[in-house]
C-alpha cells in the first residue's frame, strides 16, 4: 500500500507545493514550524481544501487529481484523521463518538458500538464509555480522537500535532501509548508536528516543511545528523555552516562566509560545495581576540543568551551564525550579555562536513 | 416617463387610505402661539376629513388649539367606558351616544348631522360597462362590508335586508371590516369589488371609487352625535366646541363634505 | 451611603420599573377578566374558529418561516456573497415596519393592483382576503425574528465539526442531523418560539392584508378587538386566555434546553 501526494495550492499570500510518498508500515512525521503549512496539507488531503495542481493517489485509486477531474468528498476517502484540537462532538458520549464513524459509513447503531467497543478497551477508554468530552481530562480526549479515527478502519491515517492538546507532564506516558497504536496499524501513518522530540521518537522518516516547501526529507537518523537548512539544525541544536572547501598555503579550509576555517588533513575535493555542522561545545568564545591559529574565528555581538540545566547556550550574530555552548559559571565570569561583542573560536577537528 | 410618476402617487394614497383606518390618535396641528390647553376631540373615523377642516376652523378662529382622535365609534366608546381623557365625543350612531349618555358618561348630545348608505365600487377601466351592485345576487365579487357591531356595518345590514339582498351579500363577503374606511381601504388596494359606507366617505372625484345610490325608497340614514364627555378637563372649551359645531361655519363646512345637517 | 449602594439601588429600582411595565398590565388584564364565563365563551362558534384559525395561521406561518427562513440564515452565515450586510438589514426590516404599513406592502406586491397581483390573477390566484394571505401576513411579520436567531446560532456552531464529520465519512446530510443540529438546537427552538409567539399576536398586517372573516381570515387578535366592540368583558377574557396558552408553550420550549 502506497500513498502519493503531490498538493499545490494558494491561500492569499501563503502557497503550499509539497511532493510526498509514504508506504504502509512506516511511520512518516511531517516537522515544521508554525505557519508551515502542515495543517493546511492534512486539510487537502482530507478533502476540506481543494488542491489546485497535482494529485492524491492511495495504491492505484486517484483521490483527487484536478487534472483528471477527480476530486473525491472527504467523507468518501479512506482516510483517519485526527485534527489538531482533536475536536471530539460535544453532545455525543466518549462510546458514540467512537462508534460515530461507522454509524456514518452505514452500519446500524449497535453494529456501530460493537466495533467502537474494542478500540475503547485498547485504549484504556471502557470506564469512560458513557462521559461526555468536556468531562474528560486531556489525555483522555486525546485517545478518544485517536480511538475514533481508527474506528473507520482506515488505510492511511493522519494525526495533526496528536499531542499538542496535552500538558507536558501527561505527554511521555500518551507518546508511547501512541507509538504502540502506531506499530499495530498496518496502513500508512503521517503524523504531523512542530515539536522535534517528538518527531524524533515516532518516525521514521522525517519530511521538514518550511514555508509550504518540503526542505529535506529522510530516515530520521540521517536528517537529524545531515540538516540541510539552518531551521533542521537548530532542532538539534547545532549550527550550519554553508561553504567551500579551498586550500589555503596548503592548508585545507572551509569558507563560510566570514569564516575561515582550518580543517585537518582529509579526504577532500578542491571546491566542493558543502554543509557543516558545528556541535554548540565546539565553539568557544573569549571576549579578548585568541591567539591560536588553529581555529577559525569570527567576531560579532552576542543575540541572545538561554539558560538550561546543566548548561548556556549563547547564540550569535556572526556571519555564518553560531551557537556556543558554556557553562554557566563562564557566564558570570566573562560577563557574557547580550549585545556584547565577543571572538568565537571553532574548532575544525570538531566540524561534520557533507556534501551540499 | 408618466407611469411610475402615477404609480408612486398611487402608492402614497393608498397608504394614506391604509393609516386613516387605525384607531390612532392623529392629532390637528395647534396653531402655534397658543398657550391655552388643547381640547381633545374623539371622533368616528368616518368623519376623519371633515372633523380636520372643522377643527382647524375652529383653531383659527378662537385661537384654541384641537387635538383629534379617530377610530370606530365602539372602539370610541369602549375608551370612554375605560376612562380616556377627553372633552368632546362625535360617534356615528345615536344608540351609541344613547348608551353613553345612560352611563353618565357623556352629557348634552345632539345630532349635528347625518350622511346616508351608499354602495361604493371600484371604477372599472374606461368605456367599460358600469357594474349594477343590484346584480350582486348573481356575480362572483368580492364585498366588504363594516362588521355589524360598528354603526357603518349595522346600517348596512338594515339597507341591504331592505333591498332583499342580505343573504346574497354575506354570502360575498370577504371582510367584515373593524371601522368604515377599512371598506374603501379594501377597495382601494385589496381589489374587492363593492362595498357599503357613508356617501361622505368618498368624494365626486375619486379616482378610483364611485358611489352608487341605493334604489328610490330606500334610505338608511347615520345620524351622527356629538355630546360633551363628563369627565373634560376643558368644560368650558368642550361646550364652545359643540356650540360651534351647531353654529353656521360648521354646518358649511359639513354641508359641502356632502353630509346633511338638521 | 456609598456609591456603590447607590448604584446598586439604581439598577434595581431601574428593573422593578421594567419588570412593572411588563407585569402590571399583564395582571390588570388577569384580574379584569371574568374567567368563570370561560365556558360560555369557549362555545361561541365564532370563538372556537378563532381559535383553530389562530393556531393554524400561526403554525403554518412558522413552518413557512422555518422553510424560507433557514436557507437565507444559512446563507447569511455560511456564503460568502456581496452585499451580505445589506441584506442582512433588508430581512430585518419587517421588524421596525408598523404591522399596517406591512400588510399594505404586501398588498402592493400581491394586492389585485399590486405588482404582482396581475400575473397571479391571470392565473387564477387572488391572495388578499384568504386565509393563505393571513398565513403570508403573519410569516412576513414573524420569519426575521427566526431568521436572526438561526444566523447567529449557524455563525456559532463551529464548521470544523462537521469537517470532522465528513472526514469520518458522514454525508453533508448525516453531519446535518447529527453534528450540526444538536448545537443549533436551542436557538432554533428559541427562534421558533419567538416566531411563533409573534405570529400568534399579529393583527395590523392581518387585517391589513387578509381581511376580517370568521372562519377564514379572523384570527384571535381579530376576534379580541371584535368582541371589544360589542362585549369588552368577553374580549379581555379571551385576551387572558391567549395570555395563558402563550406562556405555557413558550414556557414548555424554554425547558427543552439540553442539559449541560
Amino acid at each position: 500500500m502506497s500513498l502519493h501526494a503531490r498538493v499545490q495550492l494558494s491561500r492569499g499570500s501563503f502557497e503550499l507545493d509539497v511532493e510526498l510518498s509514504a508506504r504502509a508500515g512506516e511511520t512518516i512525521c511531517l516537522l515544521g514550524p508554525n505557519g508551515s503549512g502542515k495543517s493546511t496539507l492534512v486539510e487537502a488531503l482530507a478533502g476540506l481544501l481543494e488542491i489546485e495542481s497535482g494529485e492524491i493517489v492511495l495504491d492505484q485509486q486517484t483521490i483527487e487529481s484536478p487534472r483528471a477531474g477527480v476530486r473525491l468528498p472527504p467523507q468518501l476517502r479512506p482516510f483517519g484523521v485526527m485534527f489538531q484540537g482533536l475536536w471530539l462532538f460535544p453532545h455525543l458520549s466518549v462510546l458514540d463518538n467512537v462508534a460515530f464513524g461507522p454509524r456514518a459509513r452505514g452500519m446500524s447503531r449497535s453494529e456501530a458500538r460493537s466495533r467502537a467497543e474494542p478500540l475503547l478497551a485498547r485504549l484504556d477508554l471502557e470506564r469512560l464509555a458513557d462521559r461526555k468530552p468536556p468531562a474528560l481530562s486531556g489525555g483522555e480526549a486525546q485517545r478518544v480522537a485517536l480511538a475514533r479515527a481508527l474506528a473507520v478502519e482506515p488505510r492511511a491515517l493522519l494525526l495533526d500535532e496528536p499531542l499538542s492538546a496535552l500538558d507536558l507532564e501527561a505527554r511521555p506516558r500518551t507518546r508511547s501509548l501512541l507509538q504502540q497504536m502506531l506499530q499495530a496499524f498496518d496502513g500508512i501513518r503521517l503524523v504531523i508536528t512542530h515539536d522535534p522530540l517528538e518527531a524524533l521518537l515516532l518516525a521514521d522518516r522525517l519530511v521538514i516543511l518550511e514555508e509550504g516547501r518540503i526542505l529535506q526529507s529522510g530516515p530520521a537518523d540521517e536528517v537529524r545528523r545531515r540538516p540541510r537548512t539552518p531551521y533542521v539544525a537548530s532542532l538539534t541544536g547545532v549550527s550550519l555552516l554553508r561553504g567551500e572547501l579551498r586550500r589555503k598555503h596548503g592548508t585545507p579550509c572551509l569558507f563560510a562566509e566570514d569564516l575561515e576555517l582550518p580543517l585537518p588533513e582529509a579526504t577532500m575535493v578542491e571546491g566542493d560545495a558543502v554543509l557543516a555542522t558545528v556541535a554548540p561545545n565546539a565553539v568557544e568564545l573569549s571576549t579578548e581576540p585568541p591567539q591560536h591559529h588553529q581555529r577559525g574565528l569570527l567576531a560579532g555581538e552576542i543575540e541572545s543568551i538561554e539558560l538550561a540545566a546543566s548548561h548556556t547556550l549563547v547564540r550569535l550574530a556572526t556571519r555564518p551564525r553560531l551557537c556556543a555552548e558554556v557553562s554557566s559559571e563562564a557566564v558570570s565570569r566573562q560577563g557574557l550579555r547580550p549585545g556584547l561583542r565577543v571572538w568565537a573560536s571553532v574548532d575544525g577537528g570538531a566540524v561534520d562536513i557533507y556534501p551540499r | 416617463m408618466r407611469q411610475p410618476d402615477r404609480a408612486a402617487g398611487k402608492a402614497a394614497t393608498l397608504l394614506a387610505a391604509a393609516l386613516a383606518t387605525l384607531p390612532l390618535p392623529t392629532g390637528c396641528q395647534a396653531s402655534s402661539g397658543s398657550r391655552k390647553p388643547a381640547i381633545v376631540v374623539l371622533a368616528a373615523a368616518s368623519l376623519t376629513e371633515v372633523f380636520r377642516e372643522i377643527g382647524t376652523a375652529y383653531e383659527s378662529e378662537r385661537e384654541r388649539p384641537v387635538r383629534l382622535s379617530f377610530a370606530g365609534s365602539q372602539t370610541l366608546a369602549t375608551q370612554l367606558r375605560e376612562g380616556v381623557r377627553a372633552d368632546v365625543v362625535a360617534v356615528a350612531d345615536p344608540e351609541i351616544l344613547a348608551d353613553l349618555v345612560e352611563r353618565d358618561l357623556v352629557a348634552r348630545p345632539r345630532q349635528f348631522a347625518t350622511s346616508r348608505i351608499v354602495w361604493v365600487l371600484r371604477r372599472g377601466p374606461a368605456g367599460a360597462q358600469r357594474r349594477d351592485p343590484m346584480d350582486l345576487a348573481g356575480s362572483d365579487w368580492q364585498l366588504v362590508l363594516a362588521s355589524p357591531e360598528v354603526p357603518a356595518g349595522a346600517y348596512a345590514r338594515r339597507a341591504l335586508d331592505a333591498l332583499g339582498l342580505r343573504e346574497a351579500a354575506e354570502a360575498r363577503v370577504v371582510s367584515y371590516e373593524l371601522d368604515v374606511r377599512g371598506v374603501t381601504a379594501k377597495l382601494r388596494l385589496a381589489g374587492a369589488d363593492l362595498g357599503m359606507v357613508y356617501a361622505t366617505d368618498v368624494r365626486p372625484d375619486d379616482p378610483d371609487l364611485e358611489l352608487v345610490e341605493l334604489p328610490p325608497g330606500v334610505r338608511v340614514l347615520a345620524g351622527y352625535g356629538a355630546g360633551l364627555v363628563r369627565e373634560a378637563a376643558q368644560p368650558d372649551g368642550a361646550v364652545a366646541f359643540l356650540d360651534f359645531l351647531d353654529g353656521p361655519r360648521a354646518r358649511q363646512i359639513l354641508t359641502r363634505a356632502g353630509f346633511g345637517t338638521p | 451611603m456609598s456609591l456603590r449602594w447607590l448604584q446598586l439601588l439604581g439598577l434595581y429600582a431601574a428593573a422593578a420599573l421594567g419588570l412593572a411595565l411588563t407585569l402590571v398590565p399583564l395582571a390588570g388584564l388577569s384580574i379584569r377578566a371574568p374567567w368563570a364565563s370561560t365556558l360560555e365563551l369557549l362555545q361561541m362558534p365564532s370563538v372556537r374558529s378563532a381559535i383553530g384559525l389562530s393556531f393554524a395561521v400561526s403554525g403554518a406561518a412558522t413552518l413557512l418561516s422555518l422553510l424560507l427562513g433557514f436557507p437565507l440564515a444559512w446563507l447569511l452565515a455560511r456564503v460568502s456573497i456581496p452585499g451580505k450586510r445589506w441584506l442582512r438589514t433588508l430581512l430585518t426590516l419587517p421588524l421596525v415596519l408598523p404591522p399596517v404599513v406591512a400588510g399594505v406592502a404586501l398588498l402592493a406586491a400581491f394586492g389585485r393592483y399590486g405588482l404582482l397581483g396581475a400575473s397571479l390573477d391571470a392565473v387564477g390566484i387572488r391572495l388578499p382576503f384568504t386565509t393563505l394571505a393571513a398565513v403570508l401576513a403573519a410569516t412576513f411579520v414573524s420569519a426575521p425574528l427566526l431568521i436572526t436567531s438561526l444566523e447567529s446560532a449557524l455563525l456559532q456552531a463551529e464548521v470544523r465539526l462537521e469537517q470532522v464529520a465528513a472526514s469520518l465519512g458522514a454525508s453533508p446530510w448525516h453531519s446535518f442531523w447529527t453534528v450540526l443540529m444538536p448545537s443549533i438546537r436551542p436557538a432554533l427552538l428559541a427562534g421558533l418560539a419567538l416566531c411563533w409567539a409573534r405570529a400568534l399576536g399579529e393583527f395590523g398586517a392581518t387585517i391589513t392584508f387578509a381581511g376580517n372573516l370568521e372562519g377564514r381570515t379572523q384570527t384571535l387578535p381579530l376576534a379580541i378587538y371584535q368582541l371589544l366592540q360589542s362585549r369588552p368583558e368577553a374580549a379581555l377574557l379571551l385576551g387572558a386566555l391567549l395570555l395563558v396558552v402563550s406562556v405555557l408553550v413558550l414556557a414548555s420550549l424554554r425547558g427543552h434546553r439540553p442539559a449541560p
